[in-house]
């Protein structure tokens, strides 16, 4: 069954991103521009929105060592049950699958300040794949419309 | 991503806070935000109506504020959040280590009590 109203021709945005944290506003625009017409529910779209800011944002802080320039291609796959975005990078090897889940604290006072980027992408994904493949990350996060209220 | 601070007595600050909370909107205020809250050793009852989008760099934030304060014996309540900002609330640590409650009225009881 259909639940996403695809655009006829634009089903896939492919962009490249430097790796430096103000890319993530135009990654931003650009999938929001890009999902414009497939009319999904807010929360659908909130839901992208975090797992496009912290994926993003694990990658450009985190992944590469060296501060030369580097590329992170993302994907976004308008499918018919759901959106798709694939992120690949060059960075060291990195499964986000394999990262435990933060520990609820007792008091504010031995809570971590960090570390719930990851939990947040769990949450709201709907399926998460991770492969190593020729040197590179791919991350493949799949996210399904919310049920209209 | 802006930050209004309010007094609403001597012990008690309104700190608001309107935009998004994400990457940007925190890089943005979080010197401003944190100077709000450890202003004058006052209690601080952060508003989130006007805030339209946090994610981990906003739970970041105020984690840290509530941190600063309680070592100078004062508190941080947060009040107002949009469904969405709350639901990503409640899923993190924060709401079990900071009080989060509906409106202003709720959090002044809170600070006054």
């Amino acid at each position: 069954m259909r639940l996403i109203e695809a655009p006829l021709l634009a089903a896939q945005l492919r962009l490249a991103l430097r790796n430096e944290l103000e890319e993530i506003g135009r990654a931003r625009l650009a999938l929001l521009q890009f999902l414009a017409s497939a009319k999904l529910p807010d929360r659908t779209i909130y839901r992208l929105e975090v797992v496009l800011e912290e994926v993003l944002g694990n990658i450009i802080r985190y992944a590469f060592t060296e501060p030369s320039p580097s590329t992170i291609e993302l994907t976004v796959t308008l499918a018919a049950d759901a959106v798709v975005l694939t992120f690949e990078d060059s960075g060291k090897p990195f499964d986000l699958l394999s990262v435990p889940e933060p520990s609820r604290p007792r008091d504010i006072s031995s809570t971590n300040v960090g570390g719930w980027g990851i939990s947040l992408v769990r949450k709201f994904a709907d399926g998460l794949h991770y492969q190593r493949r020729d040197g590179r990350n791919l991350l493949e996060v799949r996210i399904a419309p919310d049920p209209l209220r | 991503m802006e930050v209004l601070v309010t007094n609403v007595s001597d012990r008690v600050t309104k700190v608001g806070l309107a935009g998004r909370l994400d990457t940007a909107g925190v890089d943005r205020v979080e010197a401003k935000f944190l100077a709000a809250c450890a202003a004058g050793g006052s209690h601080a009852l952060v508003d989130l109506s006007a805030v339209t989008f946090i994610a981990s760099m906003g739970i970041r934030m105020l984690i840290s504020a509530s941190r600063a304060m309680a070592l100078r014996k004062t508190k941080l309540v947060l009040f107002g959040p949009q469904p969405l900002v709350s639901d990503v609330l409640n899923h993190t640590a924060l709401s079990d280590v900071i009080p989060i409650v509906a409106d202003e009225s709720s959090a002044i009881a809170l600070v006054e009590v």
